[in-house]
């Protein structure tokens, strides 16, 4: 199998500027703003990181709200055409970003005086794509697997996901969703309620909810579950149905 | 070594990294190096937590933080408005206006403040701290931001350093005369707003703007200048019509 390389993200973002830039007004126009309104907020909120390392911590409401400023100041230059990527190679995105992102959190630093001399920049490797992130960005270290996983656990988690999964499908889609956001995502009421695939009030949240966990319960113990803390894979099953629409 | 585990591009064996993790969430991955990254994450405690955490907050964005229907700065709308063929105070003007809201907030100001307005900001708080707009003066970008949060010597200090033509100096001197009128310098405030009170200049600005010179003409004792002033105000439409006729009664 070969292995995942290159970065995508860089690519479609460029695709989806340049649909910002040359469509009219109407609904794929939208959804060219809301994927790079996404791709950017993610991109430089996970920079942002990276540097707060070592230019100084940040809270994660902080970050938010630099990544979200960043970003509207991005997709105003890039609507109103005084900012482009054509032509521009990936690495070079990446590397921009990395920057609007040190300078943001510079900025935020110095008018919260809390900042520290920064290091000088690094000069960006086109060439490597581990160069993309800032060198202060490790993310997590990409040293080998120390552990494996015993069979007999592996297989316990996977009946566990999967009767999981089973009493999850007997919810209704909105109350999925919600069971979703509240349960793995551990998201408040007030933000289920106004994130853009619920949309109810908070209060009807709180009703689902409270619906769909009874539910839930009883389906996971009619199935020889005591409800527990979930083990390790359940996430990444139950986002892969949720996102993907499929079973591992 | 785990059965799951991706592999480097020196063949060692490796977690998912953040772009793989970006790549995953919008879904741009062909269907097996989705299952090849899933795989591994599921049975990786590390990257399963870090993907989780990346969803969190991908979903958080989407909940609490949508899209701006709009991402033009106030000021480009009026700049707009200024630039259009034969002073497009029609559609253009109007649509513009109806994001903006005229901020009325009586406060404590110098004597004869009492009936100024603010010309029209945005309801967004949004800084323009990072990228400098093509073509035109930073300076004065920082000028708008300070009136916009009610900074006003700063405004003031600003909007006059800043270097404009055109409609960006009709907007520069626009809102430096409501700094000024702000600060109860008066008779600096006529001399500026008087360059810039064509009743051609579109509403709101156009009629904020002719108010704030009243109420600096009033104020700084030019009576009679401010009772013609007044009466024209009296005759036009909106908002500013009502108030200038109510002050005639």
């Amino acid at each position: 199998m070969m292995p995942h390389m290159n970065p995508l993200w860089p690519t479609r973002l460029r695709r989806a500027c340049e649909q910002v830039g040359q469509l009219r007004e109407g609904a794929a126009r939208d959804e060219a703003r809301g994927e790079v309104w996404l791709i950017l907020n993610a991109v430089i909120s996970r920079f942002l990181r990276g540097h707060a390392r070592t230019l100084g911590r940040i809270s994660a409401q902080d970050r938010e709200d630099i990544a979200a400023q960043k970003s509207l100041d991005l997709l105003r230059r890039i609507e109103q055409g005084t900012w482009d990527m054509e032509e521009r190679e990936p690495a070079e995105i990446a590397g921009f970003l990395s920057q609007v992102a040190r300078y943001g959190l510079l900025d935020f630093l110095r008018a919260d005086r809390r900042r520290k001399d920064p290091p000088p920049p690094r000069e960006m490797d086109s060439e490597g794509m581990s160069e993309w992130a800032p060198p202060d960005d490790p993310g997590i270290p990409r040293a080998p697997l120390g552990t494996t996983e015993p069979p007999d656990l592996r297989v316990e988690r996977r009946e566990y996901v999967r009767a999981l999964r089973q009493c999850v499908a007997h919810l209704t889609d909105r109350a999925r969703r919600i069971w979703f956001f509240r349960v793995l995502c551990s998201m408040p009421s007030k933000e289920i309620a106004s994130h853009p695939d619920v949309r109810l009030k908070s209060g009807h949240v709180d009703v689902v909810l409270q619906r769909a966990r009874q539910a839930m319960r009883e389906c996971m113990e009619q199935q020889g579950y005591e409800p527990r803390d979930m083990p390790p894979g359940t996430f990444v099953e139950l986002w892969r149905a949720y996102r993907f629409g499929e079973e591992a | 070594m785990n059965r799951h585990s991706t592999t480097g591009s020196d063949g060692s064996t490796r977690h998912l990294t953040e772009d793989e993790v970006l790549d995953l969430l919008q879904d741009y991955l062909p269907r097996e190096e989705r299952e090849r990254l899933l795989s591994h994450a599921a049975d990786c405690e590390a990257c399963e937590q870090m993907l989780r955490e990346r969803v969190i907050e991908h979903e958080r964005l989407r909940a609490t933080r949508p899209l701006p229907a709009t991402a033009t700065p106030w000021w480009r709308c009026l700049r707009a408005a200024l630039t259009a063929p034969a002073y497009p105070y029609g559609a253009a003007a109007i649509a513009a206006a109806a994001v903006l809201v005229i901020l009325l907030w009586p406060r404590g100001g110098p004597p004869g403040s009492e009936q100024l307005t603010w010309l029209p900001v945005t309801e967004e708080n949004i800084r323009f701290r990072w990228a400098p707009q093509e073509g035109i003066d930073s300076i004065l970008v920082a000028g708008l931001e300070a009136y916009e949060t009610q900074d006003l010597e700063r405004a003031t200090r600003l909007l006059k350093d800043a270097s404009a033509e055109g409609e960006m100096e009709l907007i520069r001197k626009m809102y430096l005369g409501s700094a000024l009128a702000w600060q109860g310098r008066y008779a600096e405030a006529v001399r500026i707003l008087s360059e810039v009170s064509d009743p051609a200049l579109p509403d709101p600005w156009g009629s904020e703007a002719r108010w704030t010179l009243y109420v600096a003409l009033r104020a700084s004792g030019h009576e009679s200048r401010a009772d013609s002033l007044l009466r024209r105000l009296a005759e036009e439409s909106g908002e500013v019509a009502l108030r200038a006729r109510e002050q005639l009664k």
